[in-house]
């Protein structure tokens, strides 16, 4: 319908192969890398990256996994991979409840409360992380709770909500609020209406909202460094500590393996919804 | 939706911001003002067998006192912070205002984290939205079977951690790493290029990275509103002959402004908290953010500073307060507007 000129073809497609080689270009580079030895990935001739000289001349073949057994089996990187896994899981779930619920009832309040609360959960969005955590440390310190992985559980719910709440009421006010008073007259009381009635048709909302608490949760970095102790560090402050020892030998490569192994699961995760993203948000948020 | 049910229904969330975002704002007010008592220092007599030299004393901590002092604002005075006697005797003893700008303030460290986080959010804001909107128009015209790879690809800067996004691009930008290489094949009339050597291209670099790593998600935010654009106007447009740049310049763009409304706001409020680039690029000595300021006291620094941190924390809040007011303001005028 909109055919483009031959010319404006070549930009598009000029620009959109320069875009995507930024975008995924240090990816696959370091996928590639993390099976090659130090001498390769971090050495002074970048060529030695695709050719493997050193690998070869080390491990006799063109691929080793030694970063990722440095990683997994001496670095106990899996007990970081189990942590987040919990940490991400509760987060994800206690958010969505919370959320869901309250982004239903501000998308139904018609009193100025709930734009108070929308105007200070804005605010709240607006804070840097580590200026809640300056709040909590000292405290928890006193209170003999500091280092519990539920503690770093209810930080990044309560982190989650503002962003929550606001996402969530803007898809529940693309539902008709006929859809709710029908259900009330026929007998329901809120919280079935609510759940029968209204939940059946906001899993697109829940599956977009839910990504981002995801996100959110997964990359957390500040408040697991602050927060959590090292026995039950989740992965992005594991890698942040074996930057701080690359001097002891090989472990570099350890960090560069445990990269690629914290990213894979995000690579799946985006391949699988990206298709809900986007239309999750055209749906909602971008309404809203 | 009456009162009662309206609590129900908000209590979970609303405990949730209560004991965890604004208890903790109390927290730092209060541990801006009142600092711990200093730990008991006193001599501490260990014996040992008199075959491994006996008794010997030492001055050790005893006791660490419950309770805190009051300081009023000297929290906030000191030179890590706000550094008033310092700010006074620079402003003196100056020899120009450029002078006392560049060599003074901007050697204290709270200023000069300051100067780098507002470049850092004033500078990166505007490429993500505009390098957002390209990439969203070029990869809704690409070719049907083309687009699902390219959102993927298009998305993996944001998705991934910040930490491990900017340890991927700082590998390449060492010695004989692939970035260097190639900016020094570029900057041909330099013997040695280097992007972690100088503080301003520490900063690029940075900026660099945050345009990067924020502009997917302007793109993914714009292209979902491109899906919506209404094709029947497009198609008036068309039909009164309207060429290409026009339907962008008077249908599409009008129709994303609030998106980019939203995705500025988002990108305002991420970028001032910067902190994790500047721990994975080791740029500490050449660029600090406020977060990271925080960090340092707060994590890096044994015993931690809680006090220095705290205070640190509420100016920082006062900063996010006045960087958003004009939105808070316009909201609440919309909302005056509405409820009229």
């Amino acid at each position: 319908m909109y055919k483009p000129t031959p010319l404006l073809t070549a930009v598009i497609y000029g620009f959109a192969a320069f875009w995507l080689l930024l975008a995924a270009f240090p990816f696959l580079l370091t996928i590639w890398g993390s099976f090659k030895t130090e001498l390769d990935f971090f050495g002074t001739d970048w060529t030695n990256v695709f050719t493997g000289r050193f690998t070869l001349e080390r491990e006799g073949s063109y691929f080793t996994g030694i970063g990722y057994f440095l990683a997994w089996i001496q670095e106990d990187f899996w007990r970081a991979a189990i942590n987040t896994i919990i940490i991400t899981f509760f987060t994800v779930v206690i958010s969505l409840t919370f959320g869901t619920l309250g982004g239903y009832a501000l998308a139904r309040s018609a009193y100025s409360y709930a734009f108070w609360i929308l105007l200070i959960a804005l605010v709240f969005r607006a804070l840097p992380h580590i200026v809640l955590v300056a709040g909590y440390k000292a405290p928890l310190f006193e209170l003999g709770i500091w280092g519990h992985t539920w503690i770093t559980v209810i930080v990044l719910v309560a982190i989650n909500q503002p962003f929550t709440i606001w996402m969530m009421r803007s898809f529940f006010m693309n539902i008709p609020k006929e859809l709710d008073e029908s259900a009330l007259i026929d007998g329901c009381n809120r919280l079935k209406a609510f759940w029968f009635v209204i939940m059946p048709v906001m899993w697109p909302g829940v599956i977009t909202t839910g990504l981002f608490s995801f996100l959110l949760a997964y990359n957390d970095f500040i408040v697991g460094a602050a927060l959590l102790s090292e026995q039950n560090s989740t992965m992005i402050p594991t890698i942040n500590s074996y930057l701080g020892t690359a001097q002891q030998d090989g472990i570099e490569m350890a960090a560069v393996a445990a990269v690629v192994s914290a990213t894979a699961p995000l690579f799946v995760l985006v391949m699988v919804f990206q298709r809900q993203i986007v239309s999750g948000l055209t749906a909602g948020a971008v309404k809203g | 939706m009456p009162h009662r049910t309206f609590l129900f229904f908000m209590l979970p969330s609303a405990m949730a911001m209560l004991l965890f975002i604004f208890v903790p704002i109390i927290s730092i007010i209060y541990q801006s003002f009142w600092q711990p008592l200093p730990p008991i220092m006193g001599e501490v007599e260990t014996c040992l067998s008199v075959l491994l030299g006996g008794c010997t004393t030492s001055i050790q901590v005893i006791e660490i006192p419950k309770g805190a002092e009051f300081v009023g604002f000297d929290m906030f005075k000191a030179r890590s912070l706000l550094a008033t006697d310092e700010l006074a005797a620079a402003w003196t003893d100056r020899s120009s205002l450029g002078d006392f700008f560049v060599n003074r303030v901007f050697n204290l460290p709270l200023y000069k984290a300051l100067a780098f986080t507002l470049f850092y959010t004033l500078v990166t804001t505007p490429f993500v939205i505009g390098l957002g909107l390209v990439v969203a128009l070029v990869v809704d015209n690409l070719w049907q079977p083309l687009k699902g790879p390219a959102i993927f690809a298009s998305l993996l800067p944001f998705i991934i951690p910040p930490l491990v996004g900017s340890l991927v691009l700082f590998w390449m930008t060492g010695q004989g790493g692939l970035l260097y290489d190639f900016l020094n094949w570029i900057v041909f009339w330099e013997d040695d290029f280097s992007l972690r050597a100088s503080a301003p291209m520490t900063w690029g670099l940075l900026a660099f990275y945050g345009v990067w790593h924020s502009a997917p998600f302007a793109f993914v935010v714009f292209y979902a509103g491109l899906q919506t654009v209404s094709r029947d106007q497009l198609e008036a447009a068309m039909i009164d002959g309207a060429p290409r740049f026009d339907r962008l310049r008077y249908v599409i763009i009008p129709h994303l402004v609030p998106l980019m409304t939203f995705v500025m706001l988002i990108t305002l409020m991420d970028a001032f908290r910067v902190l994790e680039p500047v721990i994975s690029f080791k740029a500490r000595a050449h660029a600090q953010s406020v977060s990271t300021l925080i960090y340092d006291q707060l994590v890096t620094q044994v015993p931690p500073l809680y006090g220095s941190a705290a205070a640190t924390s509420l100016l920082t809040l006062l900063m996010v307060g006045v960087l958003l007011s004009p939105v808070l303001v316009r909201t609440w005028r919309d909302f005056r507007i509405a409820a009229r």
